[in-house]
C-alpha cells in the first residue's frame, strides 16, 4: 500500500550567497540547507529538532516560499512547489500555514484582533462580512479566547499565551492541509507552553490537520511528534519513530542532544545516555567542516569521517542514521 | 547548614505605577550558604529579576522603593551601605554572571579592552580621566593583567586566549561569549556568584558545556552561587537547595531532589507536571495568570489558580512551615490541624 | 445566528466608544496640546467668519481712508491703521484666510504626493524604486526659492500658485522620510506574516504598511503647517505671492517695513498672528505625537 505523502522534500540545498565589497561580488556562500530528504504523511505530526545553524528555519521558510531553494523539489499534494512564485503560491496560502518564532513580531501591532484574524478571509474572499465576523468569533472560541473579550484589543494588550493563540486562530481559519510551527512556544513559560501544546493536538484531530513541528527543545517535540528528524549545520543526520529515536538514538550527534536535555524527575535522569558534553561549538554554514559536518565535534570520529560524507543507513522500517560507524550494521539506504 | 554568605531577610519591593504600588515582593526570605549552589526558580513576572536587581543595588529607584528587609552580605547590610562600600564588593566580592552573552558585552571593545578596565581599576568608585590614561601607558602593568586574564580564559576553557583578546563581541559564538562573561565574573575573586538566567539564550549542547563548566569552578573555587532562571531542569544539574517563587512569594524551599521528586506546593507539583518529559506522559499547564501586583489579594496569591484551594486560602496568607526536615512549604494544605 | 450579530453588534459599540473616551481622556491629560488646539481653532474661526466677525470688512478690499492712515492700536481699531488708513484688525481677519489656508493645504498636498511615491519606492524597491529615489533627490537639490520663482515667474503670483510651488518643495521630504519608514517596515515579521496568508503587494503596502509608517508622518504634517505657513508668509513678503490689496500676512509684514520702527504696528501686528498660528500647530503637532504613542501601548 503506497499512500502519497502529503509533503515531500527530495535533496534540498538552499545556499545563500554573501555579497561584499564595492561591487557586491559574491565572496562566499551560506551552506544553510544541504541535501536534505523527508518526508510527512497525512495527518501525522513530523519534528524537526536541531540547535543554531541547523537549517531547520530555512527549511520551512524554503517549504512556504519566503526562500527559493537553490536545488531539490519540494512535492506537495502531488505538485513540485518548489519554483511556484506570484498567484500560484497565493494560491497555496489556503492550503498550507506557518506560525512564526517571533509571535508578537507576527501581529501587526497596529491591528486590533478582530482584523488580524478576519484578514485571511478577506484576502481569499470567503464569505459575507457577516459570515466573516462570525467565523472569527468562532476561531477564537477554538483557541480558548472569549471572543466579548479579545475583539477588539491590540496585540500590545495581550500576554505571551494569548498572542500564540491569535497567531494559531489566524493560521487554522483557512483550514489549511499543513502547518509548519517554528518554535511556537520557546517564548512562553512552562505552564502556558503546557497549554498551548495541548491546544495544538487537540486542534490537529478537530480540524484533520498535518503539522512540521520544529524546535530546538528535544523533549517537546519528542512529545508531540510521530516521527522526528535530526538535524546538524544544515544536514539530516538521523530520522525515525520518536520513541525509537529516544530509546535507540544512533547518531552521536543524536546522543549528545539527548543527554544535554535538562530533565527534572529522577526517571528521566535515568533515561539519559551517560556522555560527557560535546566539544567544541557548531561550525560554520558557511565554511562546513568537510565531510561528515559534525566530525569536529565526535568523539568517536575516524579518518573516513573527515573526507567522505556518510551514507544513510536503515535500521528499521522508520528508522535512518548517517554515520560511518553504522557500517556493517544494515542495508545502505537511499 | 553553616552562617550563609548572602541572606535575605524579609525583603518587600514595590514600584510606583501608574495604576497605584505594584507591591511585587513580597516578604521573602533567601540564604545562600557557603560553597552552596542554590537555585532561584520562576516563571516570567514571579519577580525573580527584581529580586536581583535589588541585590546587586541597581533597581531604578524613583518609581521602584525597598519598603522592607535587609540584605546581609557576610553580615553586612547591602542596602544601607554607602556607595563608596558598594563599589568595592561589587564585581570583587559579590559577581554577576548576565542573561544573553551577546547583548551584555560592548560590542564596540574588543575582549581585551573590556577586562582591562576591569582588573586594573576594579573595586573603586571614581577614576580621574588622566589616571585612566596614565594607567593605560603603564606597560608592565598592563602586561601583568594580560597574563592574569588569559590564565582565566583557560580556566574557563577558551581554546587560543591569546587570539580571542583581539575580537569583537559579534566575532564570538554564544558559547564563547558565556564563558568570557564568566571570566569577567571570575577575575575579581569574587566570593559569591550571582547567575541570571546564563544558559537561556545558547543552545542545548553548549548548555551542558556551561553547566558542566560552572559546576567545576565553583566546587574548585569554594564558590557561593545564587542561580536564578526558569528552567527546572538545570537547576536540578546544578544547584544543592532550591527556591520556588511565585508572584512575588517564596512558595517552597528544600534540597532540589526532594523538590523535584516530591513537589508539595501546588503550584511547584503544577509546574512540574506541565513540563513534557521523556516518558511521555500527559502534561497539563496551569489555568489562569499571574496576579495583578498593585490589587494583591489578601490570602494566598496562587490561590485563584489552585486547584487545592480551600476557603481560609482566600482570606488569609500562608507561613512557610518546615514539612520535612529542610524542606519548606508556604500552603495551607500543610499547617497543623488542616487536611 | 442573530443573537451572535447581535452579541457581535454590542460589542463593537462598547469597544469604539471605550476608544473615544480613552482618546478624549488622554488628550485632556496633555494639557499643552489643549491650550494649542484652542488657540488654532480660535484663530481659525477668527478667520472663517472674518466677514461677521471683522470690525471693518471693507477695509480687506481696496478701501482707502487716507484721513485715518496709521493710527496706532487703540480702542477704534484694535491693531491700528496702516499707510492707506485701513483697519489692520480687519486685515489680519481676512488675510488669514489665504495664510492658514495655504499652511494647511500644502503640507496635505506634499504629504499625499510624496507618501505615495515613497510607498511605492520603498516597497518595490529595485530599479522602480531607485528612480523615483533619485527624482527625489533632484527635486531636494534645487533651492526652495528658485523652484518658487519657477512656479510663479511662469504662472504669475496668485494664492494658487504659492500652494502648487510649495508643495513642489515639501513632497521630497515626505517621500524620502516615508521611504526610510517603509524598508524597515517591510522586513518585520508581520509583513511576512500577511504573505504567507496571501496578500497581494497593494494590501500588504496600503493595509499593513502604511499604518504603521504613517504615525510620525502625520505629526510631520502638523509642524509642517507651521513652517508652510511662514513659507507663505515669505514669498508674500518677497512679492511673489499674493498681490496687494488683497491682504495676505507676509505681504502685511512686508509692505509695513518702509514704516518701522517708529510705525512699528503695521508688521509686528500680522507677525504676532503668524507666531500664535505656528506656535498652536507645534503644540497640536507634540501632543498628536504622546497620543499615538499611547494608542500602541
Amino acid at each position: 500500500m503506497l499512500e502519497v505523502p502529503l509533503l515531500n522534500i527530495r535533496n534540498l540545498k538552499v545556499y545563500f550567497p554573501i555579497h561584499q565589497g564595492l561591487f557586491r561580488k559574491e565572496v562566499g556562500k551560506v551552506r544553510a540547507v544541504d541535501n536534505v530528504s523527508f518526508d510527512i504523511k497525512r495527518g501525522e505530526v513530523f519534528g524537526l529538532v536541531g540547535e543554531t545553524a541547523s537549517g531547520k528555519t530555512t527549511i520551512a521558510k524554503t517549504i512556504l516560499g519566503v526562500v527559493q531553494p537553490t536545488l531539490g523539489e519540494i512535492w506537495f499534494k502531488g505538485e513540485d512547489i518548489s519554483h511556484f512564485n506570484g498567484q500560484r503560491r497565493r494560491k497555496l496560502t489556503s492550503k498550507m500555514q506557518m506560525i512564526h518564532q517571533d509571535t508578537s513580531s507576527s501581529l501587526n501591532p497596529r491591528k486590533k484582533v478582530m482584523e488580524l484574524i478576519k484578514v485571511a478571509l478577506d484576502i481569499h474572499q470567503i464569505g459575507t462580512p457577516m459570515e466573516k465576523q462570525n467565523e472569527v468569533s468562532r476561531m477564537l472560541r477554538y483557541v480558548q479566547l472569549p471572543p466579548e473579550n479579545f475583539f477588539y484589543k491590540y496585540p500590545a494588550a495581550l500576554s505571551g499565551g494569548q498572542k500564540q493563540r491569535i497567531a494559531i486562530a489566524r493560521a487554522l481559519i483557512l483550514k489549511p492541509d499543513l502547518v509548519v510551527f517554528d518554535e511556537p512556544t520557546s517564548a512562553l513559560d512552562v505552564s502556558v507552553q503546557a497549554k498551548i501544546l495541548n491546544l495544538l493536538t487537540k486542534l490537529k484531530k478537530e480540524f484533520n490537520l498535518t503539522y512540521l513541528f520544529i524546535s530546538h527543545d528535544l523533549s517537546v517535540v519528542l512529545n508531540m511528534s510521530d516521527r522526528i528528524g535530526v538535524m546538524y549545520l544544515g544536514e539530516l543526520v538521523e530520522v525515525g519513530g520518536s520513541q525509537d529515536i529516544l530509546t535507540n538514538p544512533m547518531h552521536p550527534y543524536t546522543q549528545a542532544l539527548i543527554s544535554a536535555i535538562p530533565v527534572v524527575s529522577k526517571k528521566e535522569l535515568t533515561m539519559l545516555p551517560k556522555i560527557p558534553p560535546l566539544k567544541g561549538e557548531i561550525g560554520s554554514a558557511i565554511n562546513p567542516p568537510t565531510g561528515c559536518r559534525f566530525h569536529p565535534r565526535c568523539s568517536y570520529t575516524i579518518e573516513r569521517c573527515t573526507c567522505e560524507k556518510p551514507n544513510w543507513f536503515q535500521i528499521n522500517e522508520k528508522h535512518i542514521a548517517r554515520c560511518h560507524l553504522l557500517k556493517g550494521k544494515n542495508i545502505n539506504f537511499k | 547548614m553553616t552562617f550563609p554568605i548572602l541572606s535575605v531577610k524579609n525583603l518587600a519591593v514595590s514600584f510606583n505605577t501608574f495604576e497605584g504600588e505594584a507591591k511585587i515582593i513580597d516578604y521573602i526570605n533567601l540564604d545562600v550558604g557557603e560553597k552552596e549552589t542554590v537555585g532561584l526558580v520562576g516563571e516570567t513576572g514571579c519577580g525573580k529579576s527584581v529580586t536581583l536587581k535589588t541585590i546587586l543595588g541597581i533597581l531604578p529607584i524613583p518609581p521602584g522603593k525597598v519598603t522592607n528587609g535587609q540584605i546581609l552580605f557576610r553580615g553586612k547590610n547591602l542596602l544601607t551601605l554607602p556607595t563608596k562600600e558598594l563599589c568595592k564588593l561589587h564585581g570583587r566580592e559579590i559577581s554577576l554572571i548576565p542573561q544573553d552573552p551577546l547583548v551584555s558585552l560592548n560590542p564596540v571593545f574588543t575582549v581585551k579592552d573590556q577586562f582591562l578596565d576591569l582588573v586594573m581599576r576594579q573595586g573603586e568608585e571614581h577614576i580621574s580621566r588622566i589616571n585612566y590614561y596614565k594607567e593605560k601607558l603603564n606597560k608592565k602593568k598592563v602586561q601583568g593583567s594580560l597574563k592574569k586574564i588569559i590564565a582565566m580564559l583557560r580556566k574557563v576553557q577558551i581554546p587560543d586566549p591569546e587570539r580571542v583578546l583581539d575580537y569583537y563581541p559579534y566575532q564570538l559564538s554564544g558559547g564563547m561569549a558565556q564563558r568570557i562573561l564568566i571570566a569577567i565574573s571570575l577575575i575579581g575573586s569574587p566570593r559569591i556568584l550571582l547567575a541570571d538566567e546564563p544558559t537561556t539564550a545558547l543552545d542545548v549542547t553548549v548548555q551542558k558545556q556551561i553547566i558542566t563548566l560552572l559546576k567545576k569552578i565553583t566546587e574548585d573555587s569554594n564558590l557561593s552561587m545564587l542561580y536564578i532562571t526558569h528552567n527546572l531542569g538545570v537547576t536540578r544539574k546544578i544547584a544543592q537547595r532550591v527556591y520556588i517563587m511565585y508572584a512575588g512569594q517564596i512558595v517552597e524551599m528544600g534540597k532540589v531532589n526532594e523538590i523535584f521528586d516530591e513537589p508539595l506546593h501546588p503550584y511547584t507539583s503544577g509546574l512540574i507536571n506541565s513540563l513534557p518529559k521523556l516518558t511521555r506522559e500527559k502534561f497539563d499547564g496551569i489555568d489562569g495568570t499571574i496576579p495583578d501586583y498593585v490589587h494583591t489579594p489578601k490570602g494566598c496569591r496562587f490561590y485563584p489558580r489552585c486547584s487545592f484551594a480551600k476557603d481560609l486560602c482566600k482570606s488569609q496568607k500562608p507561613t512557610m512551615i518546615e514539612v520535612k526536615k529542610n524542606h519548606f512549604v508556604a500552603c495551607r494544605l500543610f499547617h497543623k490541624g488542616s487536611k | 445566528m442573530d443573537k451572535i450579530n447581535h452579541i457581535t453588534k454590542s460589542i463593537s459599540r462598547h469597544a469604539h466608544l471605550e476608544s473615544l473616551f480613552r482618546g478624549i481622556y488622554m488628550i485632556r491629560k496633555n494639557v499643552l496640546a489643549l491650550i494649542g488646539i484652542g488657540l488654532f481653532l480660535s484663530l481659525l474661526l477668527m478667520c472663517i467668519f472674518a466677514p461677521w466677525l471683522a470690525p471693518y470688512p471693507e477695509d480687506a478690499g481696496d478701501a482707502i481712508h487716507l484721513s485715518q492712515s496709521f493710527k496706532p492700536p487703540g480702542l477704534l481699531h484694535i491693531c491700528g491703521t496702516d499707510q492707506m488708513g485701513r483697519d489692520i484688525f480687519s486685515r489680519i481677519m481676512f488675510g488669514g484666510r489665504n495664510t492658514l489656508l495655504a499652511g494647511l493645504i500644502i503640507p496635505l498636498i506634499g504629504a499625499f504626493i510624496g507618501c505615495t511615491l515613497g510607498l511605492i519606492a520603498g516597497y518595490i524597491g529595485r530599479k522602480t524604486g531607485s528612480i523615483i529615489m533619485r527624482i527625489t533627490d533632484i527635486f531636494l537639490s534645487i533651492p526652495s526659492l528658485i523652484i518658487a520663482l519657477l512656479v510663479i515667474g511662469i504662472f504669475g503670483p496668485s494664492l494658487k500658485n504659492i500652494i502648487i510651488a510649495l508643495s513642489i518643495n515639501w513632497w521630497p521630504w515626505y517621500a524620502r522620510l516615508l521611504h526610510g519608514e517603509v524598508i524597515s517596515l517591510r522586513e518585520e515579521t508581520f509583513v511576512e506574516a500577511s504573505k504567507l496568508l496571501g496578500a497581494k503587494s497593494t494590501r500588504i503596502m496600503f493595509s499593513e504598511i502604511l499604518p504603521n509608517a504613517i504615525p510620525p508622518i502625520i505629526v510631520k504634517i502638523t509642524l509642517d503647517m507651521g513652517y508652510a505657513i511662514l513659507s507663505a508668509a515669505a514669498l508674500g513678503f518677497l512679492g511673489l505671492g499674493i498681490l496687494p490689496p488683497i491682504p495676505e500676512w507676509g505681504l502685511m509684514i512686508s509692505q509695513g517695513r518702509l514704516y518701522l520702527p517708529r510705525i512699528w504696528w503695521i508688521t509686528t501686528m500680522p507677525g504676532i498672528f503668524i507666531f500664535l498660528a505656528v506656535f498652536s500647530i507645534n503644540l497640536i503637532g507634540d501632543g498628536l505625537r504622546d497620543l499615538f504613542d499611547v494608542e500602541v501601548m
